[in-house]
């Protein structure tokens, strides 16, 4: 938010009005605050960044305009049109740079960085970090009750450059940790759900759970309390308290509201219950499985009312995946080599089966997001989600952070244009985010969102219904 | 780009260094990478291995859960090792992990009372609190807290169910304790600059040597003062756990992040005849039997940098020019052209380019992880490395690539040290020329904190590192870190000095190095923070 206007946080609030250290039950006589008219239904958000760049002139449509199933489908030479079932949820955007306009140094960590900050990095290399606060936590703060976190994943082996996306405020160590294996979500998921649908929590058993489960949290909390009594911490001790207080809150919250209508169906269980122990998920050759698996949990994760918002890392940023697409069968280059065009970190190599490589490698990418399109729409959530996918450069050998691509699925609740493909105007992505957390939190009384850093204030006009 | 280790590598680092030789108005030599934000927590989350490990102890568990396989891990890459301070938090992700398995545990071993006796062999409810909370808060209750568990013990006696209601009481009895911050934090919670508890103490060692956490005689021991919470009793417990299995795996563990072991299992080669993915199981067995081998034989760094002796498998003999077992891993003596970890098959293997060497590579792992140098990032829009050409060497090859590049760079810090290995090959195997014949140049000079000094090759180098004082500072640095479980800075040096000159000796064993470190105020008193 760069301090121009922070969202309305409730537990800010409560914060700032002292009422943090009153003794327990806590909160207890509080009305949740919610994002929302009581009409509107929430809008889920999720948002996702995929690593090394894309193979620019073959990946989006050649012209702006309207996207129809039959059109997209009949490009067959763009990647982009595996996507046609869609094409009238859909929302392609050119013309988006981030606000570093170039890699000072590696750029991968950088170009992570920005994609949901909309500010410029500070540090370079491995070790870059973000200046500012993640519109996924921001959104979370303004939508989730209770403030809740937001869900948090990763798919891939890490290497070199791992989560850095996803950013509590700006300065080092603020970045936040994702779950790599999609077990971990399904496992807490499931634990609400039945296979027939419905929550249990009107089961007498879980109901007595909950209640004993709220008997030992008011415990851990007495404990907290008394232990950020103690003078002898310092404020970052108290800070680390603090937040492991609020998540104990957080997580009853989301457990409350779990909706009465999950449902299981159309998990694939199997895989998911494969990946119960070990660390299949991080192995070569299964990322795009892990990213199917997240994007069905998800999308049950929001019909459930779970959590409204998400995010992805797909792929670490200098990705190791070895894909096994056509092209790189001669070649069996890592992807991040791949992306340069040159089995090596050079940054200007000229490979052309490497590049076709890269395209098929897009192209599977994009099939990977249908399937989890498929997911949300048999959920019916196109009219009350934003599914964003970008990348954290526009292409691999440049590491350009101008154009870069960004795809949006879902209107949002009616509030963005969906089967267009539009041009953005070589904006900075602050005004994609203003636009996006705007539709976001559908508080429009709270005034106008000025997030991140970068050129202009406002929204993308192109964008709106 | 990536991997930090491009060409066209970014200037060295900026700040306090006054270059090589110097030494900074912090005390800090030139060079030295002691870039930091401690933060001192006075509550360090447990890791989820050391949490696995003490609830199967508190819980006298059969076998281990498995359950922190699904936990929330902690950010990788931003901090030397996994278990610092700033990446062990308790956020809404990992309170659900710990919530759940918490209440899966409790319900486990309170299913029958033939269960709940195997953790507690009586049927009271105060004897079973006082036990219970012993181990898992690491000391005794205090009044308050016994009395507080047993309302908690009422409510849960109360619920509904087939279970005895001791074992219903007790079930969220040990809910609660597994989901207590006291159990949940490692503390230290004495006056600034004072001496910790002996419990404190005791829970530090245990943690950290034996990854769990204290043992019921473990804490019997640690009670009254003058205990362990001297510097010669926290020593004798040390000395004590370091002779314990524990503490090779947990050796094992610092090396492994140390060295990025975890990258074998992603290491691929193109067009290269001698390689396949199954050499990269063998590459970490083989890594790991190494380094086991130094500590338990109360070696050293400079043994890490000299020895002779490795592990060799089926698969990776013959890289080696050995004759390989029929099966299981022997250790041999590898030759006098391999000097070290850095001159086994494993490390020039992974640092090597298909089948050819990465002088870049290697020479920035040396920098960063053996000499703890200031390097900066790779420059933006690296060049490719251009084909080997006829009547050229590899090294010829670099230096052409890279000669634009500053002194603080690949000119006097990356190529001097990776070329020192130009005699293995991308496969780590020992050549005497290269490309039809020509010579191999592997001499080169590097400026270490004290001075530049000159090599002949790899195992020449070698030599050097471990007469170096930067050298040991470097581990020392990073042997502290993993210690203290926070970022290691310049107010840090008396203390890496001390752990280095004590590495650096006749006998320097790295055993002895955690010695010093324990006996150390850094460890044993609280330090830094309020």
């Amino acid at each position: 938010m760069n301090g121009k206007r922070p969202v309305f946080n409730r537990r800010s609030f409560l914060r700032g009005a002292g009422t943090i250290a009153i003794g327990l039950p806590f909160l207890e006589g509080l009305p949740e605050r919610s994002a929302w008219a009581a009409d509107s239904p929430p809008v889920f958000s999720m948002y996702i960044v995929a690593a090394c760049g894309v193979v620019g002139n073959k990946f989006f449509p050649d012209t702006t305009g309207a996207l129809t199933q039959s059109g997209l489908a009949g490009l067959n030479d763009k990647a982009v049109s595996v996507l046609s079932p869609h094409a009238e949820n859909l929302l392609f955007i050119k013309g988006i740079n981030f606000p570093l306009g170039g890699p000072t140094g590696c750029g991968h960590a950088q170009g992570l960085c920005q994609s949901l900050t909309a500010a410029p990095p500070a540090g370079s290399g491995s070790t870059a970090y973000s200046t500012g606060i993640s519109a996924d936590m921001v959104v979370a703060q303004a939508v989730n009750p209770n403030a809740a976190d937001p869900m948090t994943l990763y798919a891939g082996a890490k290497s070199y450059i791992a989560e850095r996306i996803s950013f509590k405020a700006g300065g080092a160590g603020q970045v936040r940790a994702a779950d790599l294996n999609p077990y971990t979500l399904y496992s807490k998921l499931t634990g609400l759900t039945t296979s027939s649908g419905g929550t249990t929590v009107t089961d007498p058993v879980a109901a007595e759970l909950a209640t004993s489960r709220r008997s030992v949290n008011d415990f851990v909390r007495a404990e907290l309390n008394g232990l950020m009594s103690n003078s002898a911490l310092s404020s970052a001790d108290r800070q680390r308290l603090q937040q492991h207080f609020d998540s104990i809150r957080d997580a009853e919250v989301t457990m409350s509201n779990m909706a009465a209508s999950c449902t299981q169906d159309g998990l694939s269980t199997s895989q998911l219950t494969a990946l119960k122990s070990g660390i299949a998920f991080t192995t070569n050759g299964m990322i795009e499985d892990v990213v199917k698996l997240h994007l069905e949990l998800v999308a049950l994760a929001f019909a459930c009312n779970y959590n409204r918002v998400g995010t992805l890392q797909w792929g670490d940023g200098t990705d190791g995946t070895k894909y096994s697409v056509p092209s790189n069968a001669s070649l069996g280059w890592p992807f991040h080599h791949l992306s340069h065009r040159v089995d090596s970190d050079a940054a200007t190599g000229m490979n052309p089966t490497a590049e076709q490589a890269h395209h098929e490698i897009d192209t599977l990418r994009m099939q990977s997001l249908l399937h989890g399109l498929d997911a949300f729409k048999a959920r019916g959530l196109q009219d009350k989600s934003i599914i964003m996918w970008t990348n954290h450069v526009a292409d691999g050998p440049s590491h350009s952070m101008s154009n870069v691509p960004h795809i949006i699925w879902g209107n949002g609740g009616g509030f963005l244009k969906t089967g267009q493909y539009i041009d953005a105007g070589k904006v900075t992505n602050n005004k994609l985010w203003n636009t996006l957390i705007t539709a976001a939190i559908r508080d429009k009384s709270t005034a106008t969102v000025n997030f991140g850093m970068g050129t202009g204030t406002g929204m993308i006009s192109g964008m709106l219904a | 780009m990536g991997q930090g280790t491009g060409t066209g590598g970014g200037s060295g680092g900026s700040g306090s260094s006054s270059g090589a030789g110097g030494t900074t108005t912090t005390g800090v030599p030139g060079q030295l990478n002691l870039d930091g934000s401690p933060q001192y927590f006075r509550m360090v989350r447990l890791t989820n291995a050391q949490w696995a490990r003490a609830v199967q102890d508190v819980l006298k568990l059969p076998a281990p859960s498995g359950l922190e396989q699904s936990f929330q891990s902690p950010v990788i890459g931003t901090t030397d090792f996994s278990n610092n301070e700033l990446v062990l938090d308790v956020n809404q992700e990992s309170w659900a992990d710990f919530e759940q398995a918490a209440e899966t545990l409790a319900n486990q071993v309170t299913a029958t009372d033939t269960a709940l006796a195997q953790v507690y062999t009586g049927t009271d409810p105060a004897g079973f609190i006082q036990t219970m909370g012993r181990r898992t808060y690491r000391r005794p209750l205090t009044s308050a807290e016994q009395s507080a568990y047993m309302t908690l013990y009422g409510k849960g006696s109360s619920l509904s169910g087939t279970r005895s209601t001791f074992a219903k009481g007790a079930s969220m009895v040990l809910r609660a304790m597994l989901q207590s911050p006291n159990f949940l934090y490692r503390t230290e919670m004495a006056p600034k600059g004072q001496p910790l508890s002996g419990y404190e103490v005791a829970a530090k060692l245990s943690l950290w040597l034996r990854g769990t956490t204290p043992s019921d005689s473990l804490l019997d021991s640690a009670a009254g003062p003058g205990k362990l919470d001297t510097a010669d009793g926290a020593a004798t417990l040390a000395t004590t756990m370091l002779g314990e299995s524990t503490a090779t795996s947990v050796l094992r563990q610092f090396h492994a992040e140390l060295y990025h072991f975890d990258r074998y299992a992603q290491i691929t080669k193109v067009n290269v005849p001698t390689y396949n993915t199954a050499m990269n199981a063998e590459f970490l067995d083989v890594s790991n039997l190494f380094f086991d081998d130094i500590f338990t034989k109360g070696l050293g760094l400079k043994d890490i940098l000299t020895s002779t002796k490795g592990f060799v498998g089926p698969k990776i003999a013959s890289l080696y020019g050995l004759t390989p077992p029929a099966s299981g891993y022997v250790q041999q003596d590898l030759g006098a052209n391999r000097l070290g970890y850095f001159s086994q098959v494993p490390f020039l293997t992974l640092f090597g380019f298909n089948g050819d060497p990465d002088s870049i590579h290697r020479g920035v792992t040396l920098n960063l992880d053996v000499l703890c140098a200031k390097l900066g990032p790779p420059a933006a829009n690296l060049p490719p490395i251009p084909p080997l050409m006829p009547g050229q060497t590899n090294r010829q090859r670099i230096d052409t690539l890279t000669s634009s590049c500053g002194a603080q760079c690949h000119n006097d810090m990356i190529n001097p040290l990776g070329f020192s290995f130009e005699h293995f090959d991308g496969m780590g195997q020992y050549r005497d020329t290269e490309n039809g014949g020509l010579t191999i140049d592997a001499s080169g000079s590097y400026s270490f904190t004290d001075g530049a000094k000159s090599f002949s090759n790899s195992s020449d180098l070698m030599n050097v590192m471990a007469a170096d004082q930067q050298t040991h500072l470097c581990y020392a640095k990073k042997l502290s870190s993993f210690a203290l479980q926070r970022d290691v800075i310049a107010t840090d040096m008396p203390l890496l000095q001390s752990l280095a000159q004590a590495s650096m000796s006749t006998n320097g064993s790295i055993k002895n190095m955690i010695l010093q470190l324990v006996r150390s105020d850094a460890f044993r008193t609280r330090v830094g923070g309020n």
